[in-house]
């Protein structure tokens, strides 16, 4: 099973691929997008002949490449699509939540592979989410108008086993692996119960309930309730982060295996790999960063 | 370490179960076993001072006095079905107490780091013409039955359809604050429309902002 980690040229405009790539043994599925979301929700700027330019460069090791999209503006969206086409981008057209259907409808009639943008904002809160059932009537319609059309679904931003244990996506992409440490939750991908766990590994309780799963995402559930597991203060706790992230990475790879093997999603055009792929998005490529890939990697291995 | 004495049949009232036995197991389930399967291990048993202490099995042999001496009444019983004569066989072993401990912890907790392979298990039961005996029932077997993704149109029944014009969905807001920020919050905000509402106080916090 190889890696699949989506960059964004927003984060790795500066970031050495090649250095990246190889740092983690090669072979690695690469997902480009621009960021465009996080660049809006910061103020900053996009520049669509600066993000060509750096798919050009990178071009080698991209495997599948994304529009600069341009929130709340369809024409503009648009736009840039034909600019990066006219470069000989072919990238993934992306459609937004609150976009009329006919949009879909017309980017399903041109591409194979079309990219659902826009969630990332309606998804918080879990089960406790009142959005989650109208999400999923929209995502079930998009659905519907690609499959009348043989094209197949990156869901941006979007892991929720709701989603994905139910719908055919090709692939998706999520940055939760990371969120463990900021939050004291580990998830763990529940191949019985067909969902992600996101358990709170400060409560023993919940601990000792899952500790099957603990070892079988390959660490000890004991390690990781000791109080002293993940202690800012402490010399460890950058060993502790890491191995934190690497179950959580474990987690989302052992969750990839299930949703490809329930639903077998044919790969779109000269994509590879039978779908549904999960990307892993990287904010930054420092070392310790990129420890917890390379662990789960070996430890796989 | 223990050592093996060799087998012997040992008479139910003769055998102590385990002090303090840790694990709690489901007799009703173990005698249907046994009347089903017959007793298909042995009691793992201590020999000292001339006492037997069950190591290993105590909720086996505890099945067993609810069995009964003689006959059940079960049509092909595997236990009175079988010569039963409420002696079971017992595996004798010598040791001190702290290993009969290790043993008796070890043995139900060694399991504890397997877990099952739900499809093999499914073919496994699937194969059987009747589950009496297995620990599973008829209602379990739907549980292993591979399921294939529901269909779109299924999905499009349970969720709905959406027209363009319901298709914006509000974004949801989640952070989280300090108590005196959160304290300041519901101070500048205690004359909202409807106090018992955070969106009613945001929104008069909001009003506020704009003058």
């Amino acid at each position: 099973m190889r890696l699949r980690v989506l960059v964004s040229f927003h984060y790795h405009r500066d970031t050495d691929l090649d250095a990246f790539v190889s740092g983690l043994g090669g072979g690695v599925d690469l997902f480009a997008d621009s960021g465009a979301y996080s660049a809006w929700s910061t103020g900053a700027q996009i520049d669509v002949e600066d993000y060509a330019t750096w798919l050009h460069r990178w071009g080698h090791l991209i495997g599948t490449r994304a529009n600069l999209d341009v929130i709340g503006d369809r024409a503009g969206t648009a736009r840039n699509q034909e600019i990066l086409t006219g470069h000989g981008l072919n990238v993934l057209p992306v459609f937004h939540l609150g976009e009329p259907f006919r949009v879909l409808e017309s980017l399903c009639e041109a591409h194979d592979y079309v990219a659902l943008g826009g969630l990332v904002p309606y998804l918080a809160g879990g089960k406790g989410n009142s959005n989650r059932s109208h999400l999923m009537a929209w995502m079930v319609k998009a659905h519907l108008i690609a499959r009348k059309r043989g094209a197949v679904l990156h869901a941006f931003g979007c892991t929720g086993s709701l989603f994905l244990w139910n719908l055919p996506f090709y692939s998706a992409d999520s940055s939760s692996y990371s969120s463990g440490t900021r939050f004291g939750k580990v998830y763990l991908w529940d191949e019985s119960a067909h969902l992600m766990r996101c358990i709170d590994f400060r409560t023993n309780s919940e601990m000792r309930r899952h500790a099957g799963l603990f070892r079988r995402h390959g660490i000890s559930p004991g390690a990781i309730c000791d109080p002293e597991f993940l202690n800012t203060s402490n010399d460890h706790y950058r060993v502790d982060r890491t191995e934190l992230e690497k179950i959580t990475l474990t987690a989302y790879r052992k969750m990839e295996q299930s949703l490809t093997k329930r639903h077998c999603v044919p790969a779109p055009g000269d994509a590879q790999d039978t779908g549904t792929k999960i990307y892993f998005a990287l904010t930054t490529a420092s070392p310790a960063d990129l420890e917890p890939l390379r662990r789960a990697l070996q430890e796989e291995n | 370490m223990i050592s093996f004495l060799g087998y012997k049949k040992i008479p139910l009232d003769q055998l102590e179960t385990f002090p303090g036995n840790p694990n709690v197991g489901d007799v009703p389930k173990i005698l249907e076993s046994l009347k089903s399967n017959g007793a298909f291990r042995s009691l793992i048993v201590r020999k000292h001072d001339d006492r037997y202490t069950v190591l290993a099995g105590n909720h086996t042999k505890l099945a067993m006095v609810e069995h009964g001496n003689g006959k059940c009444g079960t049509e092909l019983c595997g236990l009175c079905g079988n010569g039963w004569d409420s002696k079971p066989r017992c595996e004798i072993y010598e040791c001190d107490d702290e290993t009969a401990v290790k043993v008796n912890i070890a043995d139900n907790r060694i399991p504890e780091f397997s877990h099952r392979d739900d499809e093999s298990l499914g073919e496994l039961l699937m194969g059987l013409e009747d589950l009496t005996g297995t620990g599973y029932s008829t209602d379990d077997l739907r549980l292993f039955l591979p399921q294939e993704p529901p269909s779109l149109e299924e999905l499009s029944e349970q969720y709905g359809d959406v027209a363009d014009e319901d298709a914006l969905v509000w974004p949801v807001l989640t952070f989280r604050v300090s108590p005196t920020v959160r304290d300041h919050f519901l101070e500048l905000t205690e004359d909202a429309e409807d106090p018992a509402d955070p969106v009613s106080r945001f929104m008069f916090l909001l009003g506020k902002a704009s003058g």
